[in-house]
This record gives structure tokens, sequence and C-alpha cells, in this order.
């Protein structure tokens, strides 16, 4: 019972922070949810901030105290973004126990035994879907930025997790020069995957 | 630098981390300004998310209030409605008794 109260709380916690959203605050969500998309199988800003919201009323995703809505939603529409399935399937290795049962007086279908929902085919495909769109979309940043050699340093820079100092120091850009390459960059890929991605 | 081959999803994991860094560290009035330059009314985006999310709320509310029904509808045993086993005149009766007191 004490459950059912914490999850009918939460959700009027997270909604009434909903509802108090600034104008300038569902601007910062509807930027990000654009920028975000890359990479993902979510065709618009709308599904993906559905999703997101939908997890954090529902309390799959925990909103603590200390931290600010608009970072928490952020931050979880990132996750989804960044997707469970792909996550689920690198971690998983076919065990032993994963091999079909060879017993032949055995009446249960081998299909049954064999691998998890990880490993199943719906799921490879899945993740195969996913990693094409992934790699389709680095292509697209990629190009777009081509003649740009300081965004270039940037994204390889951002890519590679290098910091600040060490991409100023490879790249010969000064530090105005790598500021404002990176704001261009990071405020400006959203405007790369405006609209429904073809089906 | 990792120096370690990174496929397009770790790539895509730390543009996202520098991303979400950038988006959080603007300013309101940036926010707004980034709005109109890309051609978007940001009062408009205000109001039209905050009522696909205000339905949202309202759809799961309404299933939350129907699966506690169902749990409760399923947890009590059925009422039986009291069958009305006295006459007209035991009613009056029992009327009369209760004024009497």
């Amino acid at each position: 019972m004490e459950n059912k109260n914490n999850a009918a709380s939460e959700l009027d916690r997270v909604a009434d922070a909903i509802e108090k959203l600034t104008t300038s605050e569902w601007n910062r969500l509807h930027k990000a949810a654009r920028s975000f998309l890359f990479g993902t199988g979510f065709s618009d800003v709308d599904e993906l901030v559905n999703e997101t919201f939908c997890r954090a009323l529902t309390g799959t995703r925990n909103w603590r105290v200390d931290v600010p809505f608009i970072t928490f939603i952020i931050n979880a529409m990132k996750s989804v973004a960044d997707g469970d399935r792909k996550l689920i399937y690198k971690d998983e290795e076919v065990l032993a126990t994963d091999l079909p049962n060879n017993d032949p007086d055995s009446d249960c279908d081998p299909l049954e035994r064999f691998g998890n929902k990880a490993l199943s085919p719906e799921t490879i495909i899945a993740t195969e879907i996913d990693r094409t769109l992934a790699e389709e979309d680095l292509k697209i940043i990629e190009k777009h930025f081509k003649n740009d050699e300081a965004v270039e340093w940037v994204l390889i820079g951002i890519e590679d997790e290098m910091s600040a100092s060490e991409i100023i120091e490879m790249s010969g850009l000064t530090k105005t020069q790598y500021e404002s390459a990176r704001k261009k960059f990071l405020r400006g890929l959203d405007k790369l995957f405006p609209g429904r991605r073809p089906k | 630098m990792s120096g370690i081959k990174r496929t397009a999803a770790d790539k895509f994991r730390a543009l996202r981390n520098a991303v979400s860094d950038e988006i959080l560290s603007m300013t309101d009035e940036d926010i707004l300004v980034d709005a109109r330059n890309n051609g978007l009314d940001p009062d408009d985006i205000a109001l039209t998310m905050k009522s696909k999310a205000m339905d949202m709320i309202a759809n799961i509310r309404k299933q939350k209030l129907k699966s506690i029904r169902e749990n409760l509808n399923a947890a009590q045993p059925k009422l039986v409605k009291p069958i009305a086993t006295l006459s007209l005149e035991e009613k009056k009766k029992k009327i009369l008794e209760f004024f009497a007191k």
C-alpha cells in the first residue's frame, strides 16, 4: 500500500513540476529533444519527449529532490535517446545454458530454451536498425560540418572524449576560436534533424 | 584521448553528453533567441508542448484510477443488496416505534 501511495505522490510531484515549467524551460526541452534525435529510432521531438515524460510520470525514472526538474528531465531524455536496447544487447553473452536441449525425449521446444530476450531475432534486427541509423546520422553530421575545420576538431575531440585543452593543443585553435566552434556545433545540431525520419 | 575504437553509439553518447551540458548552460534569453532564430515561436512551442503533456498526465491518472478500481473490485467480495423484506405495515410500525422513544 505504501508503494502505491509513493507511486501516486511521485505522479503528482512530476505532474506538478511539468505544469510549472516556464516558456524558456519548454523551449530548452524542445531544443534538447531536437538535438538528441540523431542516431535514434525516434521519429520526432514529440515521440522522444512523450516517452521521457511517461517514464518520469510512471516512476520508471526517479527524480531526486536535490536535482532541478529541467536538469532531471533533459538527462532522462538523453538516456532514453541513448536507448536501453543497445545496452542490453552489448551486455549479454551466449552461455552454455543457452544451448538448445538435445534430449530427444524432452517435449520442451528447444527454441523456448535458447537464448534470452536480448538475443532474440527481433532484438537483434532492431539493434541492427539502430546501428545503421546511428552510422547514417553520424555521416550526416560529419558531412554538414565538412568545410569547417574548427568544428571538425571539436567534433573529433568530443567523439573521442578529449579535454578542451587537448583539442586546443592538437588543433592550434585559440581558446576563443575553440569556444566559438564548440557553441556553433553543439547549438546547431538540432537543425540537422528537424523533421520526421522517413520509415 | 581514449585510443579505443569507438562505435557510432559510443560517439553519440559522448556527443549527447556535450549537447546536454551546452543546452543546460544556455541562459533563458539564449534559449528564446535561439528558437526565434530557428524560425520557431517560443510561446507557441511552450503552449503546444504543455497541452500535450497535460493530456498525457490526464490519461495516466485515468489509467491509474481504472487500475485501482479493478483491484478493489477484485479484492472485495460482491456486496449483496439488501432485499426489502418488510411489508408496508411493518415499516410504518417501525417508524412509529422510533418516534415513540
